[in-house]
């Protein structure tokens, strides 16, 4: 632990001071946001599924932490679309709007989340499947794809969409 | 399926089809900055505490599947019940209770060796600590150390045999395996009895 902090300590606490600033969020949650996300490191469950996933431990740890001070903003009350990251979507024009609303409100949801609807929209995989990738059971994947989907349709209700409406599919 | 959740289902693959990209963060290339030597002994002082917890939340949700209690399932560390119940508040560390004890937990649990051996083998790694002659110099609150100078000997001292904690966390693991295997054939040898009968 001792080396994940002192080789990501110095990184990860730079990249969140920026995002707290970039988004005026101030520093208020930046030193708690920190030590939670080092801490997700001590998980052996979260280490195997960084090393399944293939990925690094900075990009990792900044992207969940970036989301948690984007979450602990919204629960502060701060507004959410115009804090929200909203990279410019591909194909803007062939899309409803009720869709690229659903696509920008994707980037709200933490990482594990829109990981688990990727992996079951974008790459069409099974629960099993799913259940691998994470290393849990496949009931487990079952029930963090469906409360995945619930805390999408709950952020569509907070940013003025109504995510059942027929407009989503079409 | 109702309708409207086909509606959302449809809305979800018409978005992931249509690209949905990773956000892009201007702060990646932020400059670092130098941790805070309070923050710094915060952090390490909770990733000690925190396998410990881990697996006693590991061990309250598989017990809760089955309707159990947290105090319940305590009392299946016959005689160190009070020592269970505070390792299950995640107040305690593992080791704190026998092999034996630990193991009933572990099996009642109905978690199998591969859901907890790490988390246990770095929960006790974590808790271990071996006499040293500093040892009141950096808890003492007369030693005259100030909050960062006993930070960094405590920080210090909490690794300061990492090799040496890791057998003994080993060595307790195996012990708990041993304990969790044998009644795990106990329970294999009611349940044939039990079909016999």
């Amino acid at each position: 632990m001792r080396e994940a902090v002192a080789g990501h300590g110095k990184a990860l606490l730079g990249r969140l001071q920026a995002h707290a600033r970039h988004r005026r969020y101030g520093n208020l949650n930046v030193e708690d946001v920190f030590q939670e996300a080092l801490l997700r490191l001590v998980d052996p469950e979260n280490r195997a599924q960084l090393r399944r996933a293939g990925g690094e431990i900075l990009p990792w740890v900044s992207r969940w932490g970036y989301w948690r001070l984007d979450d602990a903003a919204r629960n502060a009350g701060l507004p959410i679309v115009q804090q929200a990251v909203q990279p410019d979507p591909p194909q803007e024009g062939s899309a409803s709007p009720a869709v690229n609303a659903l696509r920008a409100v994707i980037h709200l949801l933490s990482p594990r989340d829109r990981l688990i609807l990727r992996l079951r929209y974008e790459e069409s995989h099974s629960n099993a499947e799913v259940a691998a990738v994470l290393g849990i059971r496949e009931g487990a994947a079952k029930k963090a794809a469906h409360d995945a989907r619930e805390r999408l349709r709950a952020l569509m209700r907070e940013t003025g969409f109504d995510p059942d409406s027929k407009e989503v599919t079409e | 399926m109702t309708r409207n959740n086909d509606a959302f289902e449809t809305g979800l693959r018409d978005a992931f089809a249509a690209g949905v990209p990773e956000p892009e963060y201007v702060a990646d290339g932020a400059d670092p900055e130098d941790v805070p030597e309070a923050l710094l002994f915060s952090v390490l002082a909770r990733a000690r505490e925190r396998s410990s917890e881990l697996l006693a939340e590991r061990l309250r949700e598989a017990a809760e599947e089955f309707g159990w209690t947290a105090d319940e399932l305590a009392l299946e560390a016959t005689d160190e019940e009070s020592e269970a119940r505070d390792f299950l508040r995640g107040w305690k560390s593992p080791q704190s209770l026998q092999p034996r004890s630990l193991a009933r937990l572990l099996w009642r649990s109905g978690l199998e060796p591969l859901q907890w051996q790490r988390l246990l083998a770095q929960a006790v790694a974590s808790s271990t600590f071996f006499a040293a002659t500093s040892e009141e110099q950096v808890w003492g609150r007369a030693t005259g150390l100030a909050d960062e100078e006993r930070a960094e000997a405590l920080a210090r001292r909490g690794e300061r045999d990492p090799e040496r904690a890791g057998r003994v966390a080993k060595i307790y693991v195996e012990e708990v395996i041993d304990e969790w295997t044998s009644l795990m054939s106990g329970t294999k040898t009611m349940d044939e009895e039990n079909e016999l009968e």
